[in-house]
């Protein structure tokens, strides 16, 4: 305490704030403390008056002003890269399925049943694989659907804003 | 009440409808932050066409920077930190300190006069008078843009001290500091004008 032992500006703004555990010494000395407990006051009235205040606001729609400049939309196409992909990638498994049947179908024809396994084997890693790729599309496909659902709230909320 | 008067996406789901090419959430993200954003750019600069201006590039930034945020703070407080920052950048190309000398201002001096405020009665009662509402304004807006801006953060938006921290990028040891000061500053004035009798 400074001042005549009065207490510091520090201690007094910390004490009208709420923003430190309150000393009993502090506390006592401001009860019986005209000039302190009065400083106090007019800090919480003043904190009181600036939290009263009516917001500041820009005097222009800002959302349609803003959105007018905004640059052309370059959307994410990550649903879209990916559809081209898994295409390429089924097209591809397919295309070297039938030109192997092709070129190695009299192989094929002459291969005793023990190469049978091993080539019914890479078709179902293929059907495999074909298989995650489509499940990854569907669960894209949902995602998607689910964001075109909320958008709908979503107009509604800004119709008045925009 | 409706249900959908409580829905409101969160800082993630706005930010990917964004990136996904749907402005109109970007329509809505400009609307739950414009408060927090008015508050920076009227508090930094004065000139109402220079606000308009600096309001709309500050959400073509945000735009623009979208896909670099990485949610590891609020939404609202990664833009009142680009609306800062625009604001900082812009008074500094118009040579105009943001701080003006804060210090220079605010004496701290804890051995000031304390008789020359001593009429505490008088002052409780001068509290209940609506000037008081008038003069204090009057007042913040003759403080600092900085001492302003953090009183307005701290006490009307009611931004802890973290927030306001991250927003302009000052340690939050030095946000509590500048706080202090600038309520110090107010209160000194304040007295003053009342003891002067208005």
């Amino acid at each position: 305490m400074k001042n005549e032992n009065h207490l510091t500006d520090a201690e007094i703004q910390q004490y009208a704030f709420g923003e430190t555990r309150v000393d009993e010494g502090i506390a006592k000395h401001l009860d019986q403390c005209t000039h302190c407990s009065a400083r106090a006051a007019l800090y919480r009235e003043m904190a009181a008056s600036i939290a009263a205040t009516s917001e500041l606001a820009f005097d222009f729609e800002l959302v349609p002003a803003v959105l007018a400049k905004l640059p052309a939309p370059k959307p994410r196409r990550r649903s879209q890269i990916r559809l081209i992909v898994a295409s390429v990638a089924i097209t591809g498994v397919l295309v070297c399925i039938f030109c192997f049947y092709y070129l190695y179908n009299g192989l094929l024809k002459g291969m005793s049943l023990d190469y049978a396994p091993a080539i019914y084997g890479v078709a179902a890693v293929c059907a495999l694989l074909f298989a995650l790729l489509m499940a990854d599309l569907w669960q894209q496909y949902t995602r998607k659907a689910q964001w075109l659902d909320t958008s709908g709230i979503l107009q509604q909320n800004l119709r008045g804003a925009v | 009440m409706d249900q959908k008067e409580h829905y409101r996406p969160t800082d993630r789901i706005l930010v990917e409808r964004v990136l996904s090419g749907n402005t109109r959430a970007f329509g809505m993200i400009i609307k739950q932050t414009e408060n927090l954003v008015a508050q920076i750019v009227f508090k930094m600069i004065s000139d109402r066409e220079e606000r308009r201006d600096l309001a709309q590039d500050i959400y073509v930034q945000v735009f623009q920077k979208l896909n670099t945020f990485r949610f590891q703070a609020k939404l609202s407080t990664w833009i009142a930190r680009i609306a800062y920052n625009t604001c900082i950048n812009y008074l500094e190309k118009h040579r105009s300190s943001p701080f003006q000398n804060p210090d220079d201002l605010c004496n701290d001096d804890e051995t000031g006069p304390i008789q020359q405020y001593a009429d505490e009665n008088d002052m409780e009662e001068r509290l209940l008078n609506s000037e008081f509402n008038a003069i204090l304004q009057l007042e913040l807006e003759k403080l600092p843009a900085i001492y302003k801006l953090l009183v307005t953060l701290y006490h009307h938006q009611e931004l802890s001290y973290s927030e306001i921290a991250q927003i302009v990028a000052l340690p939050e040891g030095t946000v509590k500091s500048y706080l202090f000061r600038a309520r110090k500053r107010l209160r000194k004035q304040l007295e003053m004008i009342y003891n002067k009798g208005l």
